[in-house]
């Protein structure tokens, strides 16, 4: 019972901003409009922005179930796990275009500020998820553990997430076939820089330089 | 292969690449005169290497169109000097492979579900690059396929690529942008046109349907169901690639055998279909153990109308009797020559033309040819370093449509050498009469 009222509102509140293109006014106007009482609104969510918060974690919860239950996911290094997370993710977020931009386009300015209330879950989420593969990542060897930096990693997927969606809602190619690309190469690069690379060179001969700095000259 | 991580992201970086190589190129130029300079014996070969070598390493930094530009000016050995063809014919195969999401997301986007769901196997590897996608190998009910998936973003990206490469392709031919507008427009169109693989699975069905009487030449079987616009599927078809079939000095016979096959293939869609498989790259071809010889790509199809048919195979195979006027005439009809030449212009290029059908003509007008003799094919290539050197053919001329006809021939050429072959050409022939 509790969450069929949960899942009324949560359908109400979807079908107001697909049709009516913003937010109800108030809370009030909503319940009237949906038919019940404003205490039951309050006993399933504080805000309009918790609802969208649900919102987006479905979504992200669907592509998780997605790409888990996928027959290629176990044997998938962790670059492509990430790459086809990011695939699924934006390919979901495709069939209900309007709904997300409608949500986004209402705190523009929260995308440039990498923390947009509506994902405010889904950063939780991704960030366990991303920690996860990036252990993943280290026991294979794939990633490489870099002291004080290895716990930052999944802060830079998720600056990869919020470029990756903002290319989205600006994309205008056919099919989206540019966020395609947006992702095979940014997923790339940003993996690129977490496994060994000439970088570690660069700062192991910077460290030795330092210490030796006496010698050379 | 190494999986693709570095390939350009924006258009800008793009430019960035193109810009890089045209400093480069300047300054190979610049390294070359004053070399020059000190020792005035020195050729062009050096300076074309260097070049060559900038240009490659810029290219093969770009996918899709460039590399298909890139492609394109190898096919025209002699236009360009050999330098520039022989390092742009590696970068046929030098495009990394897509990312197994991304292959999996294309074919969810396209057919709607994973490949694993539509075959019986599927190999996410990719077995070989083609010049904007690559190339799978799956099968389904014991059949062999050959899975073709698009790189995302080769169609959107082929005109503002064009547009860059353009200042390049001026600089390589000399000549001026006015002049080459309608030119590159030709090739823009069959590079769009090339990107949709309905388009190419009709092409090869069509084409494989109306040569399937000619002998040693084997069609791919497509398979619609399976293939849309970024996705083609057909039969995977046996077979060495034509380069290295060439590469292990196969005996004359088995030559001669595939040079037949090749050379009937072409004149058949030439003198019968005005319809051109207009692609002959070695890497389109292979030659399975019987020495039956395999077309495997229809992307370049070139339709001959039929003005420039007439035209131009009456300048080709020039019925007894033609005097000047004529010849003038369909040169005309080409737009070889001008209405607002001079007559001392008109005379100059009539005898140009006409030493250049001579020798392009040789392989139609007898009727056994030995693509061997070194004296034919080297006849052309200076005909045609001769012909980059005369200030007045600089300037653009001739119909659009030579574009691809020519490169067909001069491709038909190339491989029919490097094979040695001696091929019987009067088989089919110019004639007026009606097209299959």
């Amino acid at each position: 019972m509790e969450t069929s009222v949960r899942h009324k509102i949560l359908d109400a509140y979807i079908d107001h901003l697909l049709m009516k293109g913003n937010q109800p006014t108030t809370v009030y106007a909503f319940c009237k409009e949906l038919g019940i009482e404003e205490p039951e609104f309050y006993a399933h969510y504080a805000t309009f922005a918790a609802i969208e918060q649900d919102v987006w974690m479905m979504h992200y919860e669907q592509t998780i179930n997605k790409i888990k239950s996928l027959d290629l996911w176990p044997g998938y290094s962790v670059r492509e796990k990430f790459l086809s997370f990011f695939f699924t993710y934006m390919e979901e977020l495709q069939k209900k275009r309007s709904l997300y931009l409608v949500q986004i386009k209402q705190h523009r300015a929260d995308l440039k500020l990498f923390t947009p209330v509506y994902l405010k879950k889904v950063k939780e989420a991704f960030e366990l998820f991303s920690n996860e593969l990036v252990k993943e990542g280290i026991s294979t060897g794939e990633i490489k553990e870099r002291t004080g930096i290895t716990a930052r990693y999944k802060d830079a997927l998720w600056v990869q997430f919020i470029f990756l969606l903002n290319f989205w809602v600006n994309d205008d190619s056919p099919g989206f076939e540019r966020t395609d690309e947006a992702i095979e190469k940014g997923v790339q690069v940003t993996l690129d820089l977490m496994s060994h690379s000439p970088l570690d060179n660069i700062v192991e001969y910077g460290k030795f330089i330092f210490k030796n700095a006496g010698k050379a000259f | 292969m190494k999986e693709q991580n570095s390939m350009s992201v924006s258009k800008v970086e793009r430019s960035m690449k193109l810009l890089g190589t045209g400093f480069k190129v300047g300054a190979n130029y610049i390294k070359h005169y004053s070399q020059k300079m000190v020792n005035p014996h020195k050729d062009r070969t050096d300076l074309d290497e260097a070049n060559a070598s900038d240009i490659y390493d810029t290219l093969s930094h770009l996918k899709g169109s460039a590399l298909k530009v890139a492609q394109m000016l190898s096919m025209d050995k002699g236009i360009l000097p050999g330098a520039y063809s022989d390092k742009f014919s590696l970068s046929l195969n030098s495009a990394p492979p897509l990312s197994g999401p991304l292959i999996i997301k294309t074919f969810q986007r396209h057919l709607g579900k994973s490949p694993f769901e539509i075959f019986d196997t599927f190999d996410m590897q990719a077995a070989h690059a083609a010049s904007i996608g690559q190339v799978h190998r799956a099968s389904k009910d014991g059949v062999l396929l050959a899975v073709k998936i698009q790189y995302p973003g080769v169609a959107d990206s082929i005109s503002s690529d064009l547009k860059m490469v353009k200042p390049f392709a001026f600089r390589l031919l000399g000549m001026s942008e006015s002049e080459l507008a309608v030119y590159l427009k030709e090739v823009e169109d069959k590079l769009i046109e090339e990107t949709d693989y309905v388009n190419e699975l009709k092409q090869g069905t069509f084409i494989g349907d109306a040569c399937n009487g000619l002998e040693s030449l084997r069609f791919p079987k497509y398979f619609p169901e399976y293939s849309n616009g970024r996705i083609l599927t057909m039969e995977w078809l046996d077979g060495q690639p034509l380069r290295d079939f060439i590469l292990s000095e196969p005996n004359q016979d088995l030559r001669n055998k595939v040079g037949q096959a090749l050379w009937d293939f072409y004149s058949f869609q030439q003198h019968e279909l005005k319809l051109i498989h207009a692609d002959p790259h070695p890497g389109n071809f292979l030659v399975d153990h019987n020495g039956n010889l395999a077309i495997v790509d229809f992307g370049c199809v070139k339709e001959i109308p039929a003005d420039f048919y007439h035209a131009f195979f009456s300048l080709v195979y020039p019925p007894e009797g033609t005097g000047l006027p004529e010849m003038q005439e369909w040169m005309f009809q080409l737009e070889m020559l001008n209405k607002k030449d001079d007559p001392a212009k008109i005379k100059f290029f009539t005898s140009m033309y006409l030493e250049m059908i001579g020798l392009f003509g040789k392989p139609y007008l007898n009727e056994t040819f030995d693509f061997g003799d070194p004296g034919f094919i080297t006849g052309l290539y200076s005909f045609g370093e001769k012909a980059t050197k005369i200030p007045e053919l600089r300037e653009a001329r001739g119909s659009r449509h030579f574009i691809y006809v020519n490169r067909t021939n001069f491709g038909l050429y190339n491989i029919l050498h490097e094979l040695k072959a001696e091929v019987n050409t009067g088989k089919f022939s110019f004639h007026t009469g009606e097209i299959v």
